[in-house]
């Protein structure tokens, strides 16, 4: 179902599974931190936080993981036929599209979360209070997890660079010396990341590090929560900025491995098998890094 | 303990006023200190749940006053010197201290704070000398 009509083949295979996997694994990640805000509302340091705290938290977060759930589940079945409406040039912007299935469900749940912060409960009551105190460094920083993100955007970016520029089309081909033979050898295979499959991937997730850093902004300009010590608020924006961060950086994580995964197979193919199973063990890897701190940032609530 | 301030929109006062009063009034008591930063207008605006032009104007007034000093790149403090701070020594500290003691003996008698501003601004308009005692 998930072969569009005009392609031969292609980026079919390794990373349609890893893509909807990951896409998968994503809403996963959501439901968890959604989950987690039902089971453990913040710790408050002090007295307390008033109950639309919470509340709007958990509400904001169920969104966050329906909103991409529903345009998945209506996105998957209309593949075929979306592909055929977007008129894509060739197989490799249809895949760039299939590849860049995390950094939709992560930019879809941005968005929500964005959302959530510009519609943060603020003070509607005749009388309002406010504490004096300015907010350290204008609120939280992005931290070294805003580092991961733009980690794996660089390499991602370096990755699919490398590919395009080694690569012809959406092809590898390597020719060596083969020694029981006793003649060149000329292996090619193929689907291989070019130009055309790289920079629509490097857009999608330049898109989700602009939406990441938005949120942060959003969390720091939004109004203290009413009624909450300065240092409660400030735990809130630490906790909504690590969610953000976490949330984004295992979308760029992940779609990094579906992409060096698919590069894997092909370097293998064509006889590199020591850069292949490099390669795999570091999308390997990657996936399970960027899936750790994604429920570390999630299920630490302190 | 972090200043706070207060703002009743049901009052007749106009809020840019009750700004302009609190912060004027915490920095003569002391609980805001010369060269201590205030939150930017955006912020204080959004905790507060007005419009930033609100704030600002409180700022603004309070900048005219010399109660506080507003910089692009440090944003709002309190003034060095500002007017009506009082300094560790002298009677201005004794003012603040009998004030405070007021404050706590109107609330021991269940004074409200209204009620005590009041009877201050009618101690001052009558002109009279203010015994204030701990009682």
């Amino acid at each position: 179902m998930l072969t569009p009509p005009s392609s031969g083949g292609g980026f079919d295979g390794a990373l349609e599974i890893g893509a909807l996997l990951a896409g998968v694994v994503l809403l996963g990640v959501l439901a968890l931190t959604w989950v987690l805000a039902v089971v453990s509302p913040p710790r408050s340091t002090a007295t307390g936080f008033p109950p639309e705290v919470p509340r709007h938290e958990r509400r904001v977060l169920a969104w966050a993981v329906v909103i991409p759930l529903v345009v998945a589940a209506l996105a998957l079945p209309l593949y075929p036929f979306l592909w055929s409406v977007l008129a894509l040039a060739d197989d490799s912007q249809g895949a760039a599209l299939l590849a860049s299935t995390p950094y939709a469900v992560g930019a879809l749940a941005l968005l929500v979360l964005v959302v959530g912060e510009r519609t943060w409960p603020s003070q509607t009551g005749a009388v309002r209070r406010a504490s004096l105190a300015p907010r350290p460094g204008s609120g939280p920083t992005a931290g070294w997890l805003g580092g991961v993100v733009i980690g794996w955007f660089v390499l991602h970016g370096a990755l699919l660079v490398t590919t395009a520029l080694t690569g012809k089309g959406d092809s590898l081909t390597h020719v060596y010396q083969d020694e029981e033979l006793g003649r060149l050898v000329r292996e090619t295979s193929r689907p291989y990341p070019g130009w055309s499959f790289g920079v629509g991937v490097l857009v999608a997730a330049a898109m989700l590090v602009a939406l990441a850093f938005a949120a942060v902004s959003a969390v720091r300009r939004r109004p203290a929560a009413a009624g909450v010590t300065d240092a409660d608020d400030e735990l809130l924006r630490r906790l909504s900025v690590r969610r953000v961060l976490g949330i984004a950086q295992v979308a760029g994580g992940l779609s990094l491995a579906v992409d060096a995964l698919v590069v894997a197979l092909v370097v293998r193919d064509v006889g590199l098998g020591a850069l292949g199973a490099v390669l795999l063990a570091a999308a390997g890897a990657v996936a399970l890094v960027s899936l750790a701190l994604a429920v570390a940032a999630v299920v630490r609530r302190s | 303990m972090t200043a706070s301030l207060s703002l009743d929109l049901a009052s007749g006062v106009p809020p840019y006023e009750q700004l302009r009063a609190q912060v004027a009034g915490l920095v003569a008591a002391g609980s805001l200190r010369p060269g201590e930063r205030l939150p930017t207008v955006r912020h204080l605006a959004a905790d507060l749940g007005i419009a930033p032009g609100t704030v600002q104007r409180a700022y603004r007034e309070l900048e005219a006053a010399g109660v506080v000093v507003s910089q692009r790149r440090h944003g709002t403090r309190v003034a060095d010197a500002p007017p009506e701070a009082p300094s560790e020594r002298g009677g201005s500290a004794q003012v603040r201290e009998a004030a405070r003691d007021l404050v706590r003996l109107a609330r021991e008698r269940g004074l409200s704070d209204l009620g005590v501003i009041d009877l201050v601004r009618g101690v001052l308009a009558a002109g009279e000398d203010a015994e204030v005692g701990t009682g």
